[in-house]
């Protein structure tokens, strides 16, 4: 007896509710028409992420070449004796010069004084016997000098010292000599007079191996430097990478024929004065297709006569 | 249920919106990166050049800013390049030594470096 109004107001009030809410057909569309935007702004982001990705990849490879040539700039800028030993001796110098380079695989303890040491040269690496797992191609030898104590840290190394450090007291020479040996440390030569510079000579050797030939399947720029090894003998380390991702590079000497003018024979590691590096660094993922980025720079020696 | 349903849509619309307002941005960003870069190859280049051809760093710009291209006056190296990849890149000598490099970004906003012999 009391259920039967009850009910009727369930029911009334349910059907209210009814008339109030969507329709099958309206909330298909409204699905509709959200999932016709939200594809819109998927495909829309999807896009924008691509080009995210490629302008990311793009600013990565130019980065890649700015960490080669900055490494570059500051190896061949102390590739020289340093501007405050040499003040005196430059000017009168000249020409005269003498522009070969130490062979890499001969040491320098064999080698007389010298007025002038350091300096970069281009190398065939097929042509070196002794450094370990050189390849085929062309590599940059760098010879620097680093000034004692500020520059040139501690532990074994070659130190130059002037001749002049082997004057007995009271002589005196006018020629203005360095000579290079190895020793264990970089402290200051106890015959070298008050105030004598002296320094650590590095000698480097940068080549690129390719992605065929190397473990990691990745183009690489490589450094080996010279040491001394347990037996007393000079020894170039195995390769460190420097940057990954350089899938080449050329280096040409500017300068070789228009200043040497027939000298090569009798020169066979001639120090340059004017290199162009260029290098090639392909895209850091390979599933995004980006060009490969080639930037060449050019390098010159600071004591490079102008030619204009 | 209108109510939520406006709720949840602006919610996921204003998402997709930040995520792609961020996108953008980081493209902003790696593309200043990359053009700043290229600027700096630029002026390096153009040391280099000065420093070859026996010339200052103003002169060098000078004779290598785009309107004399056509004298040829200088091998001007990669320059004429790298000044191709900056949107409306241009160089420019001052009268005190300084050189600029000015380029737009992808915000339209001008971006400018400059050197001078000084501080190469």
């Amino acid at each position: 007896m009391g259920v039967t109004p009850t009910l009727s107001h369930c029911c009334v009030g349910s059907g209210a509710q009814r008339l109030s809410g969507f329709s099958l057909i309206e909330c298909l569309v409204v699905n509709a028409l959200a999932l016709v935007l939200l594809s819109l702004l998927l495909v829309a982001s999807a896009d924008m992420i691509s080009a995210a990705q490629k302008a990311a990849d793009r600013s990565e490879q130019a980065i890649r070449a700015r960490q080669v040539f900055d490494f570059l700039d500051s190896l061949l800028k102390t590739a020289q004796l340093p501007d405050t030993w040499t003040a005196d001796a430059i000017a009168s110098e000249g020409a005269a010069v003498q522009r070969n380079l130490i062979h890499p695989c001969k040491e320098f303890d064999t080698v007389l004084p010298q007025p002038r040491w350091g300096g970069y040269a281009i190398v065939e690496l097929a042509k070196l016997s002794c450094i370990p797992g050189a390849d085929t191609g062309v590599g940059l030898y760098v010879e620097r000098v680093l000034p004692c104590p500020e520059e040139c840290g501690e532990g074994a190394g070659y130190q130059i010292v002037s001749t002049q450090c082997q004057l007995r007291h009271g002589q005196a020479t006018e020629e203005f000599q360095w000579q290079v040996s190895w020793e264990k440390n970089m402290e200051r030569p106890h015959r070298c007079p008050e105030g004598a510079a002296w320094g650590r000579v590095e000698r480097l050797l940068i080549s690129h191996r390719s992605a065929e030939d190397s473990i990691e399947g990745v183009a690489v720029l490589r450094l080996q430097q010279i040491a001394q090894g347990l037996d007393a003998t000079y020894r170039w380390s195995q390769a460190e990478t420097i940057v990954l991702g350089i899938d080449a590079w050329q280096l040409s000497d500017l300068n070789q024929f228009s200043n040497l003018a027939g000298k090569e024979t009798r020169l066979p590691f001639v120090r340059s004065d004017v290199l162009r590096v260029k290098v090639i660094i392909g895209p850091p993922r390979t599933e995004i297709a980006l060009p490969s980025l080639a930037i060449d720079r050019l390098f010159i020696s600071d004591r490079l006569p102008a030619r204009g | 249920m209108w109510v939520d349903y406006g709720i949840a849509a602006s919610m996921g619309f204003a998402g997709l919106l930040g995520l792609m307002q961020l996108t953008g941005e980081l493209a902003a960003l790696s593309m200043s990166a990359y053009q700043l870069t290229m600027a700096g190859f630029l002026l390096d280049e153009l040391a280099a050049v000065s420093s070859w051809e026996g010339v200052s760093l103003t002169s060098a710009a000078q004779l290598c800013g785009p309107s004399d291209w056509s004298i040829e006056a200088l091998h001007c190296g990669m320059i004429e390049a790298w000044l191709e990849v900056l949107p409306q890149g241009s160089l420019s000598a001052a009268a005190d030594g300084l050189v600029s490099l000015t380029w737009q970004q992808m915000d339209g906003g001008l971006m400018t470096i400059t050197r001078s012999d000084a501080s190469d």
